[in-house]
C-alpha cells in the first residue's frame, strides 16, 4: 500500500506500507503490535498554525494534525492499543546557507514532539543527514527497511 | 494559486526565451545542435507530477544551483544515468573518462545552462541574476523535487512546475531543467512583464 506526499494510510498485517522519495518530509509508522495495525504518515511540514486562515487545511500534511488524527482512527479500530512509533526522513537535502533553520530539521523537532504528546514512545528513527530516503513497513514484523540511493539498505 | 491564461503563457514566452538561450549555450560548448521543447508551465500536484514528469522513486542525478540576485530561488537540472552518458559524450566527443568525470561535465553544462537561463530572464525583466555554483546529487526525483520547493517555501501541494526539456538529433535526452522560484517570485514575474 503506497502512501502519497501529505497523506496517510492505516492498515493491519499482512500488508506492507510504503513511502518513497522522502527528502525533508518525514515518514512515521505508529503500530500496535497486538493487532497488527499499523499506519503510516507523509508528512511535509512541521506546523498548520501559519496556514490556518486558508480555507481548507490538508491535516495529513502537517505533523502537528496528522500525528494524532491517525492515531485517533487507530484508536477506534484497537481496542487497548499500545502505540510504538519509527521515524524516517527530515534530511537537509541541499545546502543552502539559509538563515531560518531548514525544513527538515524542523519537521523532526515537530514529530519528536508531537509523538511526545501523544505519549508514543520513538522505537527506532533515521533521520537527518542529506539523503532521500525510501520507507517500507512490513505489518507482519513492524520492521522498516529504508532505501537510500548507493548506500546500504538500513533495516529499523 | 490563480494565474490567468495570459499570465502563464507570459510565463511560458519567459522561460521560453530562457531556456532557447540555454540551448543556444550547450549547441556552442558542443559544437552540436541542441533543440529545446516548448517549455512546460503548469500547476501539478505532486501527484500528477510524478505520473506526467518522473516516478517520485527514479533514482536521477539533480544538479540544483541557487539563484542569486534580484529573485531568489533554484534551477534544478534533472538528468538519468543515460542522460548523463549521452551528454558526456556530446562534450568529451567520445573519450574514454570514468564516471566521476562524466558527471562532473553535467554539472558545469548544468552550471553554464543554469547561468544562461537567468541571463536571458534577467536581460528581459532588466535585473541581474546569477546562480551560485552546483551541487550535484544522486537521489530520488521525488526528494530532490519536493524538498527543493519547500526549501524555497513553496509549501503547497500544488506546484507550478516550470520546465525545459532538450533534445538532440530529434532524440529526447533525458534532462530537464526546473525553475523553483521562492515563493512570491512568480507573482512579480508576473508583475514585471506587466501582465
Amino acid at each position: 500500500m503506497r502512501i502519497g506526499i501529505a497523506d496517510y494510510k492505516i492498515s493491519q498485517a499482512p500488508n506492507n506500507l510504503i513511502t518513497v522519495g522522502l527528502g525533508s518530509c518525514i515518514g512515521t509508522l505508529i503500530y500496535d503490535e497486538r493487532s497488527g495495525i499499523g499506519g503510516l504518515s507523509h508528512i511535509m511540514l512541521p506546523d498548520s498554525r501559519p496556514f490556518e486562515k486558508r480555507s481548507t487545511v490538508n491535516a495529513a500534511k502537517f505533523a502537528n494534525l496528522a500525528l494524532p488524527k491517525m492515531v485517533d482512527e487507530m484508536k477506534r479500530q484497537i481496542r487497548f492499543p499500545h502505540f510504538k512509533a519509527k521515524i524516517v526522513g527530515g534530511a537537509n537535502m541541499f545546502n543552502f546557507d539559509n538563515n531560518t533553520q531548514n525544513v527538515g530539521a524542523r519537521n523532526i523537532m515537530a514529530v519528536e514532539e508531537t509523538l511526545k504528546q501523544l505519549r508514543i514512545p520513538i522505537i527506532a528513527k533515521h533521520v537527518g543527514g542529506s539523503n532521500g530516503q525510501t520507507m517500507v513497513a512490513d505489518l507482519e514484523t513492524f520492521q522498516v527497511m529504508v532505501r537510500i540511493v548507493h548506500q546500504e539498505t538500513v533495516y529499523l | 494559486m490563480k494565474y490567468t491564461d495570459l499570465q502563464i503563457d507570459g510565463l511560458r514566452e519567459m522561460i521560453n526565451i530562457g531556456g532557447g538561450n540555454a540551448a543556444t549555450s550547450i549547441s556552442k560548448m558542443v559544437n552540436e545542435k541542441i533543440d529545446m521543447k516548448v517549455p512546460e508551465v503548469a500547476i501539478l500536484s505532486y501527484q500528477e507530477l510524478y505520473q506526467k514528469v518522473m516516478a517520485d522513486d527514479d533514482e536521477v542525478y539533480g544538479v540544483i544551483s541557487k539563484i542569486v540576485g534580484e529573485y531568489q530561488g533554484a534551477i534544478l537540472f534533472v538528468v538519468t544515468d543515460k542522460a548523463v552518458n549521452q551528454l558526456a559524450d556530446l562534450i568529451l566527443k567520445g573519450t574514454q573518462v570514468s564516471w566521476d568525470v562524466k558527471l562532473s561535465a553535467v554539472s558545469e553544462l548544468s552550471n553554464i545552462i543554469a547561468n544562461s537561463f537567468l541571463n536571458a530572464i534577467g536581460k528581459l525583466l532588466d535585473v541581474q541574476l546569477i546562480s551560485s555554483l552546483p551541487q550535484i546529487k544522486n537521489d530520488f526525483f521525488g526528494a530532490l523535487i519536493s524538498s527543493a520547493y519547500l526549501a524555497f517555501d513553496q509549501y503547497d501541494e500544488q506546484v507550478m512546475v516550470i520546465r525545459n526539456e532538450f533534445t538532440y538529433a530529434e532524440k529526447k535526452l533525458d534532462a530537464s531543467l526546473f525553475l523553483i522560484p521562492e515563493k512570491g517570485v512568480l507573482d512579480s514575474l508576473i508583475k514585471s512583464l506587466g501582465i
